[in-house]
């Protein structure tokens, strides 16, 4: 008897713990957002691409907004789509945010809506464009002309003190942003002016389109021939280079240094068509533009620029990058 | 207190209100899990429900603004105002909500972009009342602008909640197919569970009390040796065990004690049988009746060569009675033999007594009824006690007569004497004998004193050779007894036991 009386109480107490675990089970899966969120709401535009920076960026983003206890809102916009980034600054305006986060593009576009931003009494903070400049507004990232001149040095490394004859192809955003450009190229051209052995054969623009990308280098190796390395400051750009060359059958007999760590593009230095990159930190830009995101919003003032490190992949240390970034573990998007 | 210890009542009930707090807490379960997945859905909707009412007075009130400002329609401004009084709640529900998601973020800006708006599109109001056309045509190109962008972004946030619902309903589909087949297997498993419970309950609950019918049925069936175990439980059930078990023993105990007294009546009644028979083996080998009866008759032979007729007859009627009984109790006799043999007895009291006695017999020699049988010994008893307790003590002579007479059911025979008469309570104690069951026959004070036959064992001969209790009739007073036989007729004669 007493043993049908303890089923009795055993059953209850299943039961019991089974409708106390109702109030504990997560109900429909949502996206994770800032858990320590408060009145502090931040926009950051993005770029709606997947690649690793980006997913590193948004993976330090996040990281430090929880820390900071920022409420992170992503905004994501096409790549170099001056209307889209100013569409969503109007609408972060509107909406009233604390502070705007953006990697600004096209300076004279984006400057005005910035600036109507800043009127608004919203705080702006850019990264990853040190020739965007604009008065009061801080920026965090690699710095343009040690990434140039890096590249430089990685093609001289490459051929070794051989005769070079280089073609550089530098990602233009929709119309002339001198600034920007100068500052890589200034970076590269000093690297190179003590190496007379190296000739540059042309400096081309690419656009958005990695078709465009393709095209451009045949019709630069079918104008010259000669060329042996190809500088490519475009992170898409890079690997469309690096297929075109696969493409041409010129595996080998031109070097390409690239910039941006995209997974084609380290498959590339992989089966060596590109033998290096350079590529920022997205992970650390996004860390430390939160830290003075949250410093800005405190009322804290805080230093006009901050570069980040840059790296520099090649055959050689792929498997740092591997560990960094293992193949498909990229970090969680907020959104 | 231990469960066993509960009284039956309280077991009842603990038992039946578990079982229902268990059926209970699963319909609970289930109704709780069910309003969960049901809030779920509800959630996903919830923010299109007001971001679609708010999408639609959103495009109202740019309607109204636009047809207040270019017309200058009250009625429009009106409409307008309203949808602001409507849309307001609104705005202040989604900015004041809990952030639990990117949509709430971006309700929340939703809310603050349409306060712009409203902002806006106050001061275009404004400035069309102040007549300020510039003003009012930059406020309202701005109120409008800043009213597709909100639209733009509403449109944009219902996809994004519509393509998130689509995942969250395929989750919460999953949730509720597998809270669903949950659910069944809860309950067929509750179910089984708590009849499976039921079941032994029951059985625990009846299993004493089958036990104690069993013990019952044995004890029906004349076993009395059952060994009661005894239960450990000591609610009533305990109780009706132990009383059961003390009553089995003291049955038990009962039928050994009468069991033993009849043994020992047994032995006793053997013991007496044994003794009598013994006596009676006794008194017959000191008596041989033959011899007894040769005896006598050469007594008589003696007398009759010695021309002795008087002691010849003397003897001749007591070898007569002696072989009369001779031929033994069980034999029957027909009344003529009983009348023969009171004659020859009568014969010799005659002899003895002499003109102290006179004696007559009264019947039809020719009559049939006279071939009728009864036990034997029967009249000569009778006319024994008719002349000891009748006529013996008298100083005039005494009269006895045998009278036979017959009705169409009955022989009647009758002794009759001149005697001093039976007492009244003597005659009361002969009736009620006479119609006594057998077993109810006191023993005979007379055993009769030559026959060593009395009254009483005549009549119980009577009335078992004739089945009938009233076989005696007797009139008495002073100076006439009359003791009558009632004999029916058409009894066959047999052989007394």
């Amino acid at each position: 008897m007493k043993h049908i009386f303890y089923a009795f109480i055993g059953l209850i107490v299943v039961m019991t713990v089974m409708i106390l675990g109702i109030y504990t089970l997560d109900g429909v899966p949502k996206p994770k957002v800032s858990e320590n969120s408060t009145e502090k709401h931040v926009v950051v535009l993005v770029q709606n691409t997947k690649d690793s920076f980006w997913d590193a960026f948004r993976s330090g983003v996040i990281t430090e907004a929880e820390k900071q206890n920022i409420l992170v809102e992503f905004v994501e916009v096409p790549p170099f789509d001056s209307d889209a980034a100013a569409l969503a600054i109007e609408r972060a305006v509107l909406s009233k945010v604390n502070a705007i986060v953006l990697q600004p593009i096209n300076g004279e576009r984006t400057s005005s809506v910035l600036d109507y931003a800043r009127k608004s009494g919203i705080h702006i903070l850019t990264f990853e464009n040190d020739a965007f400049t604009m008065e009061g507004v801080p920026t965090v990232g690699s710095n343009s002309w040690l990434v140039g001149s890096t590249m430089a040095k990685m093609a001289i490394s490459t051929l070794g003190g051989a005769e070079g004859r280089m073609a550089i192809l530098i990602n233009n955003k929709e119309s002339d942003d001198t600034r920007y450009k100068s500052l890589k190229l200034q970076g590269m051209l000093e690297a190179l002016a003590p190496h007379d052995e190296i000739t540059i054969s042309g400096i081309h623009n690419v656009d958005n389109s990695l078709l465009g990308v393709d095209k451009l280098t045949r019709d630069i190796l079918r104008k010259d021939p000669t060329i042996n390395v190809i500088l490519c400051t475009d992170d898409r750009g890079t690997p469309a280079v690096a297929q075109a060359i696969v493409d041409t059958g010129v595996v080998g007999s031109i070097s390409i240094i690239g910039f941006g760590n995209m997974e084609q593009t380290m498959n590339y230095i992989e089966r060596g068509v590109i033998q290096a990159t350079i590529s920022s930190d997205g992970a650390a830009i996004g860390k430390e533009v939160i830290t003075k995101t949250a410093t800005v919003l405190s009322g804290m003032s805080v230093s006009e620029s901050t570069s980040t490190p840059i790296y520099t992949y090649t055959d050689d240390n792929l498997d740092d990058f591997r560990k960094r970034f293992p193949k498909g573990d990229a970090p969680e998007d907020s959104q | 207190m231990k469960i066993h210890d509960l009284k039956y009542r309280t077991k009842l009930i603990v038992f039946f209100s578990l079982s229902l707090l268990i059926i209970l807490l699963a319909c609970l379960y289930m109704y709780l899990t069910l309003q969960r997945l049901t809030q779920d859905t509800t959630d996903m909707f919830e923010k299109n429900v007001v971001l679609t009412d708010v999408y639609r007075k959103l495009g109202l009130m740019q309607t109204d603004l636009e047809a207040y400002l270019t017309t200058n329609d009250s009625d429009s401004l009106l409409s307008f105002y309203n949808n602001v009084n409507a849309i307001q709640p609104l705005t202040r529900t989604m900015k004041t909500s809990t952030i639990s998601d990117m949509g709430d973020v971006r309700l929340k800006n939703t809310a603050n972009m349409i306060e712009n708006y409203l902002s806006e599109a106050e001061k275009a109001i404004i400035a069309k009342r102040g007549r300020n056309i510039d003003s009012y045509t930059e406020y309202f190109a701005l109120a409008k602008r800043h009213n597709q962008m909100i639209l733009r972004y509403i449109d944009e946030l219902m996809s994004a909640t519509l393509i998130a619902n689509t995942d969250g309903y395929s989750a919460i589909a999953e949730r509720i197919r597998l809270a669903t087949l949950f659910n069944i297997t809860l309950t067929a498993s509750v179910i089984g569970l708590v009849m499976f419970l039921i079941v032994g309950f029951s059985r625990e609950i009846t299993r004493p009390v089958t036990e104690l019918a069993q013990y019952a049925k044995e004890i029906t069936n004349g076993n009395y040796q059952l060994d009661v175990v005894p239960t450990r439980q000591s609610d009533e059930i305990g109780i009706l065990y132990d009383a059961f078990s003390r009553m089995v023993s003291s049955v038990r105990d009962y039928i050994s004690t009468i069991q033993e007294n009849a043994r020992l009546e047994a032995s006793n009644l053997k013991m007496q049988t044994a003794l009598r028979e013994a006596e009676l083996l006794a008194l017959q080998s000191q008596v041989n009746p033959h011899f007894i009866f040769n005896t006598i008759n050469i007594g008589a032979r003696i007398a009759h060569l010695q021309n002795d007729p008087v002691t010849c007859e003397y003897l001749e009627n007591t070898a007569s009675i002696f072989r009369y009984n001779l031929r033994g109790l069980d034999t029957p006799a027909t009344i003529m033999e009983e009348i023969q043999n009171a004659k020859a007895y009568l014969s010799l009291l005659k002899t003895r007594f002499g003109d102290q006695l006179e004696y007559a017999f009264e019947y039809d020699a020719d009559s049939i009824a006279l071939a009728t049988h009864l036990p034997r010994m029967t009249l000569q008893p009778l006319v024994e006690n008719a002349y000891i307790h009748g006529i013996s003590g008298l100083e005039r002579p005494g009269e006895i007569t045998i009278r036979i007479e017959e009705t169409d059911s009955h022989i009647l025979v009758s002794i009759i004497d001149n005697g001093v008469g039976i007492p009244d309570a003597t005659i009361q104690r002969i009736e009620a004998e006479a119609v006594a069951p057998l077993h109810h026959h006191t023993h005979d004070p007379e055993h009769g004193h030559t026959t060593g036959i009395g009254l009483s064992n005549v009549l119980q001969r009577l009335r078992l050779h004739f089945m009938t209790l009233e076989v005696l009739t007797v009139v008495s007073r002073e100076g006439f007894t009359a003791l009558t036989l009632n004999l029916p007729k058409g009894v066959p004669p047999c052989i007394e036991s």
